[in-house]
């Protein structure tokens, strides 16, 4: 409590013109033989340093961590890299609606994400997906069927519950994954391993495939059979909820930016993007971050959040523990990208699934009238299949599943390649999900969090948000020791 | 060929650990930025085709998820299109860019620009573009027609 006063001069306005003004500034700053070490200290303090803690990274859970800290009362700046907040979830713009190029499912089984929504008053929006007109399953071979969406919900629904039918038995605590033990037995078991023990007939084995293939962003040889399972225990080890909590709804009111900033804004802390961190040092007394423009800034304690592939472009002085840089190197092969197209007819309410290695593995109406046509979301698990910038390349793979359909429009963003994410959602490669805590330690004065540390939502925004409430405890636990110790 | 060298002289200094600040503050640097000469430019508008133009207008789509392209339109993350024809690089006020950009001093030039849409990641490596690149000439030529024929100069 004893920073409250200081926090409540610091208003949100004040701070983004802050913010906008070192960013327009870093040419000119840039000239100064010194970096700006203390100069944007908003506070005075009685040690020298910048600030309590600087959060890496502002997706949703470098935006938790940094409200959990700033409501502390704890100085708190948050570094982006990127030119926006929200991380790997993105509210863009395709044809002049506002669209979710990243992460965009939220349902109120998920209960991080939904507390901030009721929280900051965000309410749900549905897409489609209920009376579909039309679906389609695309075989790995590349054959089309056309089915009734009645029998494709069927089909989809029998390989669901048959690949989840030990949900409840393996996760009968889903946010303690661990608590029977028998999923760490089964840590090398792939999904494609266990589809293959499921006597599936084609269009139940090509759905699935299809969609493990979009949660695992990889081949579903490499994708943990286990991790998966746990999502779908979490949505009370229901297919239907589980559906209806990944593909069914997204947060209205601004989307998923609208709930990233008014977190922000609550959370009184400095927000600088274009920072791109190359190394966090850390002594005894405090740690440090260095940005490749050169600036250093202090703090008490660092939080960590980047995307876990993104590690490696920054430097650990001292290096992170070998447990971390095992995991860094080999437990996430997410190969995802999102694309948005708009053809020129209406084509309804559609659904398809194209089984590996067919390149768009989800695609699903956003959008239908007769005045714009269709809008519709495409979501590839593996993105290096194809060309998605090659508008041809697009077009001919479109034309397989649409032959009638005459494009208008294309939009992208790919994850993949982005050098800020190097990856799509965590999900864990077979063998790796047994480890993940090892990625939430903390280490000395660094703190972890992230999607991929979370017990519950992983692939999703509740874990990123349950990871920077645990993040922010932990932060808190070890600031109130350093003082009892001090006193 | 300039570019390369440009490049490569650029990753060196970054090797011996020498901080962007020295670079942005040689007199060699500052001294580029004199007169805009947008002949370039106007040349492409001047010989390119109507096909470019409307390729071009469909490329476009993929950068206006980020990018704002018309004046005065807010962009969802990347620095406005409008004008970007002949404009200094990174120099769209107060956008953050990355120290990548930001210490640029050259302008975009219709050769700059295209390498840049190549590989992005390459020419400035450290770029907050995400978008990987048009490997594709005819595309790069038609976005560079299309840009060349709707910006207007100087702004």
């Amino acid at each position: 409590m004893k920073n409250s006063d200081e926090s409540n001069k610091i208003t949100r306005r004040g701070l983004l013109l802050a913010a906008a003004a070192v960013s327009s500034g870093v040419a000119l700053q840039s000239c100064v033989p010194s970096p700006d070490k203390g100069a944007a200290t908003p506070n005075k303090k009685s040690h020298d340093l910048d600030f309590d803690v600087i959060v890496v990274g502002g997706g949703f859970a470098g935006i938790t961590a940094a409200r959990e800290l700033g409501l502390d009362g704890k100085r708190v700046l948050l570094l982006e890299a990127r030119p926006r907040l929200g991380g790997r979830t993105f509210t863009g713009r395709f044809q002049n609606k506002n669209v979710e190029y990243g992460g965009s499912a939220v349902h109120w089984v998920q209960p991080h994400v939904f507390a901030e929504m009721q929280r900051y008053g965000k309410d749900f929006e549905e897409v489609p997906l209920v009376n579909l007109d039309a679906t389609n399953v695309m075989l790995s071979s590349g054959e089309i069927r056309r089915i009734e969406p009645s029998e494709f919900i069927e089909e989809y629904d029998y390989a669901m519950e048959a690949f989840n039918a030990r949900s409840k038995e393996l996760f009968p605590r889903p946010f303690t994954p661990f608590f029977n033990p028998e999923v760490l037995a089964l840590d090398n078991i792939s999904a494609a391993e266990h589809i293959e023990t499921l006597g599936l007939n084609e269009i139940q084995k090509a759905t699935l495939n299809a969609e493990m293939t979009l949660y695992g962003g990889a081949p579903t040889s490499e994708y943990s059979y286990t991790s998966f399972v746990k999502l779908f225990s979490l949505a009370a080890w229901d297919y239907h909820t589980f559906t209806d909590s990944e593909k069914h709804y997204k947060i209205s009111d601004g989307g998923t930016l609208g709930l990233c900033q008014a977190m922000l804004d609550h959370s009184g802390a400095e927000v600088r993007l274009g920072k791109v961190v190359s190394m966090i040092a850390q002594d005894n007394n405090s740690a440090s971050v260095t940005t490749t423009d050169g600036q250093i800034v202090t703090a008490k304690s660092v939080v960590i959040t980047v995307p876990t592939k993104v590690y490696d472009s920054i430097q650990f002085n001292p290096a992170l523990s070998e447990k971390k840089q095992a995991f860094i190197a080999n437990a996430e092969m997410c190969d995802a990208a999102c694309m948005f197209i708009r053809f020129k007819q209406n084509l309804g309410n559609t659904f398809t699934f194209c089984d590996d290695p067919n390149p768009f593995s989800a695609i699903q109406t956003e959008y239908f009238d007769d005045e714009v046509g269709t809008i519709i979301k495409v979501t590839l698990g593996r993105q290096s299949l194809i060309d998605l910038n090659d508008q041809e390349a697009v077009a001919r793979e479109m034309k397989r599943i649409f032959p009638d359909a005459d494009i208008e429009a294309v939009s992208n963003y790919n994850w993949a390649t982005d050098p800020f994410s190097r990856q799509g959602w965590p999900s864990y490669r077979v063998g790796w999900f047994s480890k993940y805590k090892d990625m939430a330690k903390s280490e000395g004065r660094v703190f972890f969090a992230g999607g991929a540390t979370a017990d519950g939502w992983h692939e999703y925004i509740d874990g990123a948000i349950e990871s920077g409430i645990r993040v922010g405890r932990e932060v808190r636990e070890a600031f109130a020791q350093e003082m009892g110790v001090k006193a | 060929m300039k570019n390369s060298q440009h490049k490569r002289g650029y990753q060196t200094l970054i090797a011996l650990g020498i901080l962007g600040s020295i670079i942005s503050c040689s007199d060699e640097e500052i001294n580029n930025v004199k007169s805009v000469d947008y002949s370039d430019w106007q040349r492409v508008a001047t010989e390119a085709s109507e096909s470019d133009v409307t390729r071009g207008q469909r490329v476009i789509q993929m950068c206006a998820g980020c990018h704002a392209i018309e004046k005065g339109a807010p962009s969802p993350a990347g620095p406005s299109l409008f004008g970007i024809v002949g404009r200094q690089v990174g120099s769209v006020e107060g956008y953050p860019y990355t120290q990548a950009l930001s210490n640029q001093k050259e302008r975009w030039t219709v050769k700059q620009f295209e390498a840049f849409i190549t590989s992005p990641q390459d020419l400035y490596p450290g770029t907050g573009m995400a978008f990987s690149g048009l490997k594709k000439r005819e595309d790069r030529t038609a976005l560079i027609a299309y840009l060349a024929s709707t910006s207007p100069l100087g702004q």
